[in-house]
């Protein structure tokens, strides 16, 4: 059964703790982050944190590495390439989320709130235990199945087949859809959530893949696929403009046709 | 022993886009409808043996009072079937990029809104 408000040791402590910026400091933004240090065995809390942004770069993972590198040493939070590619700094900013590195401080006004990914197990701080999502990415296989001998050389596809998997193979696997979406939180153990089933989706569509059968059979499940009940969470918040509610509609779509 | 993880918050912090609220609605006004049909069969029902009943129900929906909870119920009708259509054409995998649902979004509520005057002016007049 779904519970909608926190367990006891997840409720957020108000009394966090506060950095002011230097005095000098002309264009002052007040950052509040999600706090949890396991060790301390205390409550998560929120801090806050005030940052001159004239001396610090555009983006919301140039404000927390300034803080990590100048301010508050022990922030942890996951970042690599720093140019939305390589999906690790995957965050909620102020109730939505997104990539921390391609998020300009500019489109907000006032108070900056930042969250790690919604109704995950939080390791530490921003770091959440993604250990379930990929479980999910793997339960659907995601590699080319096709039972015919070993080509001597690549197998080849029409350019319109090769079309249909433009908007799904780009996928950086951040998890921002599946952390977006209510019933990916009520279930997160057996709805598979919209970041593998864009994947799923992906091998179906591929002229190359020959395991549809197989593919649609193990998906076909009240949880797997039908917890998605198009609430649109998902296609709206992925940073790279991708459309996971389409793929698992199209998926819905295959499994009907299929039967008649 | 470190304790248990705890987990991220979620509803206290996201914030729901109106595709978002629109589909709990869709569920609450689903909800209320199916309930409101039971009770309106047990009324029926009900008056069927002692008529006296369903007028002492007739002169409560009379009140002004009464007269919001029907247009409320028509609303939340209108309303479920407005947004039950637009699952139906998403379920055939039509209109669903970010640009037509955030009209459709607008066409579910105007829809609903419109359907529920027409009604009501109708019985009105």
């Amino acid at each position: 059964m779904a519970q909608f408000t926190l367990p006891a040791n997840a409720v957020v402590r108000k009394d966090g703790r506060r950095y002011s910026a230097p005095s000098d400091a002309e264009s002052v933004r007040s950052f509040q982050v999600y706090r949890y240090e396991p060790d301390e065995g205390e409550n998560p809390r929120l801090d806050h944190y005030e940052v001159d942004l004239d001396q610090c770069g555009p983006m919301i993972l140039d404000v927390l590495i300034k803080i990590k590198n100048e301010v508050d040493p022990t922030l942890s939070f996951r970042r690599s390439c720093r140019e939305g590619i390589c999906g690790s700094c995957s965050m909620n900013i102020n109730g939505r989320n997104t990539l921390a590195c391609t998020c300009g401080v500019d489109q907000f006004k006032g108070d900056i709130r930042i969250y790690p990914l919604p109704h995950m197990p939080v390791v530490r701080d921003l770091v959440t235990d993604l250990s379930g999502f990929y479980r999910q990415y793997a339960a659907v296989e995601p590699w080319l199945k096709n039972g015919a001998d070993e080509p001597e050389r690549e197998r080849l596809q029409q350019k319109e087949d090769r079309a249909r998997l433009d908007g799904l193979e780009e996928c950086i696997l951040c998890a921002c859809c599946s952390t977006s979406c209510p019933s990916y939180w009520w279930n997160p153990d057996k709805y598979l959530g919209p970041a593998a089933l864009l994947q799923a989706w992906r091998w179906l569509a591929d002229s190359r893949d020959q395991a549809t059968d197989e593919r649609l059979e193990s998906l076909e499940d009240a949880f797997k696929l039908y917890r998605c009940h198009t609430i649109m969470n998902c296609t709206q918040t992925c940073p790279k403009g991708l459309n996971p509610a389409r793929a698992i509609a199209e998926i819905k779509k295959m499994v009907a046709l299929r039967k008649s | 022993m470190l304790p248990e993880h705890p987990v991220s918050p979620h509803l206290q912090i996201y914030r729901l886009p109106l595709a978002a609220v629109l589909s709990i609605s869709h569920r609450i006004t689903g909800v209320l409808l199916t309930a409101a049909a039971v009770a309106l069969a047990f009324l029926v029902a009900a008056a069927a043996y002692a008529p006296v009943l369903w007028q002492i129900v007739m002169a409560g929906l009379q009140h002004p009072l009464g007269q919001v909870v029907l247009i409320a119920w028509t609303f939340a009708l209108a309303f479920h079937l407005c947004t039950g259509i637009r699952h139906l054409v998403w379920d055939a995998c039509i209109g669903l990029s970010m640009p037509a649902v955030q009209a459709s979004n607008w066409l579910v509520l105007a829809g609903s809104t419109t359907l529920t005057v027409a009604i009501w002016a109708w019985i009105w007049a």
